[in-house]
């Protein structure tokens, strides 16, 4: 579904110059769960930001279903981004003025989504979410944890095919952690949703089906925590020149 | 994004702002005020200009005239070449009609009627018994200038030799305890032969020897004896009260028939330079009421070296007055409105500024860039709207409060407005103002799409 290819991306000028990203590769395949992990500061925002489209690359591919996102129109772009994903932001990005219904209505308004459906799709959101009885508050008034769950609803309310969340825990103790991770994970079973998810935490990264550890701007390793295999692992300064791996 | 949501969306965020929105918009609103007043003000007065020419001036009737200085048609510059056929003082002079000019233009084909325009400007007006004496002026009547009647009756067409209809202003002077008083009694307006009073040299040498040579009393002297004077005896048929629409300033002038003012002119001027000399004649034109008919007439005459005006000139002379000055207020009015634009720019790209989050978050979920700048031209169209609104209600309110009182100033009679609101050119005031504000707003809105979600995001 989603083809990563030998994505490079450096910031800032001469002496500043830092690499983010350095020729990262790999695929993530339709209804997977995918987990990037790493350091503070090792790239995994920055690869997620370029994965979605939202970012661009210096060098490499981003192929969804085939095609080049990097290459595509704007229009086409914002097209897929407003249809086919759902973005969760490592610090929530809401609109704390507006109410939580308003708030999650937003991709419905910005996908065009006629007035009939979005009442039902905003309530169904809410109530995965457990916010149904907050829906008239406003965003601002919300604890952390009710905002990182109205996020979740405003990423999953269009039922997007891809969802990518930064941090989804990271604000949360862990019971609402958990009880968040379980929200992903039954999207991911329910409406086959792809989740890519970065994380610190080490426990929900075991429970996705691929995880992608992440060092300096390099792929380190690419396991399936299930089966205990590692896929591939790199060396530092050795990064692999070949094609991307399949994991399936 | 639909139209619907990214208005809603504006209007959102316009309320969480509230004061901001408000004092915004109130700075169109002065433009709105203005506007609405200048165009308001523009709309009375030229209905009152157009009352005035229809209630003073018979639409069948030009006006001629000799001097091209008349209805200010004169373009030459600087001084102009003697003329010894002219009356006046310096460079006071005017070309006039003389009874051969009459004649001439009476002869010409479709010409009903001409009638000379009489300076009359009697010595003083009286009542039988009274030793009172006042200054007045004398007009004579024209069926078009249809008087507003407080008593009696005027003939229709023409007032009769010996007849006068008093404007109610003369009644407590005169003596008349009212207008039904005044009606059938007589007045007694005398004239003065004016070139009488010159008094040639011997009779000065005379005046002087017999004063013994005082100066100031020979001068008097010569002024009691010197006056040559005639007394007219007219009958009040009516007693008028002021029209709102009649051009008079001071005093109104009595009205008399015209061939008693022929009378009072040619005794008053006769021996002097101004004896059948006419600065203005009225020619009325036969079935006038057909534009082509006075158009004809009005090329002829022009063609024999007249200075002719149709009612319609007179029209446009007062309602190209009426536009400049619009002209000249809206112009301060649109300097206001600039002065509101980079108010609205100013506002618009702060809020840019202030909602860098939002942008990016709008954009990072896909909304277009051009629905990002719809957005936010909206807003700014509804700040036009606000602010429209404001200026125009409370630029109608204002005229509601002032009219009274400039029509008590100004002694209008009702349904005679000098600030006239129309519902449309309000509507299209604030229409206006909307496309202004969304003007302003277009470079703000454009800096907010073309924001990098990235960065936006970055942004705490
Ligand atoms: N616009 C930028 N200009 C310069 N450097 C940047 C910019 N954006 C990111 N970086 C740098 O790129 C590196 C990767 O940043 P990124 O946000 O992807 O890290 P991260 O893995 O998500 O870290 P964290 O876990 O703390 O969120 C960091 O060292 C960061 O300082
Ligand atoms: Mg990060």
């Amino acid at each position: 579904m989603l083809e990563v290819k030998s994505i490079s991306k450096t910031y800032g000028k001469k002496e500043n110059r830092f690499k983010a990203l350095d020729n990262v590769s790999f695929d993530v395949s339709e209804g997977m769960t995918v987990a990037i992990i790493g350091k503070s500061g090792s790239g995994k925002s920055t690869l997620m930001h370029i994965m979605s489209g939202l970012d661009s690359a210096d060098n490499g591919k981003i192929l969804f279903h085939g095609k080049d996102i990097q290459q595509m129109k704007r229009k086409d772009s914002e097209k897929f981004r407003a249809k086919e994903m759902g973005f969760i932001f490592q610090s929530f990005f809401i609109e704390p003025n507006q109410t939580v219904y308003q708030n999650v209505m937003l991709p419905l308004e910005i996908g065009k989504v006629g007035m009939r459906r979005r009442k039902a799709m905003v309530l169904e959101a809410l109530e995965s979410v457990e916010l149904l009885d907050k829906q008239k508050n406003r965003a601002r008034d919300l604890s952390g944890g009710q905002k990182q769950r109205l996020a979740i609803a405003r990423a999953i309310v269009h039922k997007p095919k891809l969802i990518f969340a930064d941090e989804p825990t990271g604000n949360l103790d862990s019971q609402t952690g958990d009880k968040v991770m379980n929200l992903l994970f039954s999207l991911n079973k329910n409406l086959g949703s792809t989740l890519v998810i970065v994380t610190h935490d080490r426990e929900l990264a075991q429970k996705c089906q691929v995880r992608i550890e992440i060092a300096d701007g390099r792929i380190k390793a690419i396991t399936k925590p299930r089966t205990g295999t590692q896929v591939v692992t790199s060396r530092k300064g050795l990064a692999p020149k070949r094609s991307p791996r399949r994991i399936m | 994004m639909r139209y619907y949501d990214l208005i809603r969306r504006a209007s959102r965020s316009l309320q969480s702002a509230k004061l901001r929105t408000l004092l915004t918009s109130l700075a169109i609103a002065v433009g709105g005020f203005s506007l609405t007043i200048t165009l308001a003000a523009s709309n009375g007065i030229t209905n009152y200009a157009n009352q005035l020419v229809s209630s003073n001036f018979d639409p069948t009737e030009l006006l001629v005239a000799k001097d091209f200085q008349i209805f200010g048609k004169d373009q030459t510059k600087g001084p102009k070449e003697y003329d010894s056929t002219t009356i006046g003082e310096g460079v006071n002079k005017l070309k006039t009609l003389s009874p051969t000019d009459i004649e001439a233009i009476s002869a010409v084909d479709g010409v009903q009627r001409v009638k000379e325009a009489y300076q009359l400007n009697p010595l003083y007006v009286t009542r039988d018994d009274s030793s009172k004496k006042f200054d007045v002026s004398i007009e004579s009547y024209n069926s078009a200038q249809k008087p507003v009647v407080e008593y009696g009756s005027i003939p229709d067409g023409e007032l009769e030799n010996g007849q006068v209809v008093l404007p109610n202003d003369y009644l407590d002077a005169l003596g008349f305890t009212s207008a039904e008083d005044a009606v059938g009694k007589s007045i007694i307006v005398v004239y003065r032969k004016n070139s009488a009073s010159i008094p040639s040299a011997t009779e000065l040498q005379d005046a002087l020897q017999a004063s013994g040579g005082d100066v100031v009393a020979a001068t008097s002297a010569l002024a009691s004896k010197g006056i040559e004077s005639k007394q007219y005896k007219l009958t009040i048929v009516a007693v008028t009260k002021k029209a709102a629409t009649e051009i008079s300033i001071g005093t109104k002038p009595l009205l008399v028939g015209y061939a008693q003012a022929k009378e009072m002119n040619e005794y008053s001027t006769f021996g002097t330079a101004n004896y059948q000399k006419y600065i203005i004649a009225f020619v009325k034109v036969k079935n006038g009421d057909q534009k082509s008919n006075r158009d004809t007439v009005q090329s002829k005459l022009s063609e024999m070296g007249y200075n002719v005006q149709s009612v319609e000139d007179t029209q446009a002379f007062l309602l190209n007055i009426v536009k400049y000055l619009t002209v000249g207020v809206s112009v301060f009015s649109l300097i206001t409105l600039i002065a509101s634009i980079f108010g609205i720019v100013n506002t618009q790209y702060i809020s840019v500024l202030e909602r860098t989050r939002e942008i990016g978050l709008m954009k990072s979920l896909g909304m277009r860039r051009k629905d990002i700048r719809r957005l936010f031209i909206i807003e700014a169209a509804w700040i036009g709207v606000i602010g429209g609104a404001i200026g125009t209600l409370s630029g109608f309110v204002a005229s509601l409060i002032i009219n009274p009182i400039l029509s008590r100033t100004l002694s209008l009679d009702k349904g005679n407005e000098l600030l006239v609101n129309q519902p449309i050119q309000m509507l299209l005031i604030i229409l206006a103002l909307m496309l202004v504000a969304m003007l302003a707003g277009l470079m703000p809105a454009m800096k907010a799409a073309k924001l990098d979600p990235i960065e936006a995001l970055r942004t705490e």
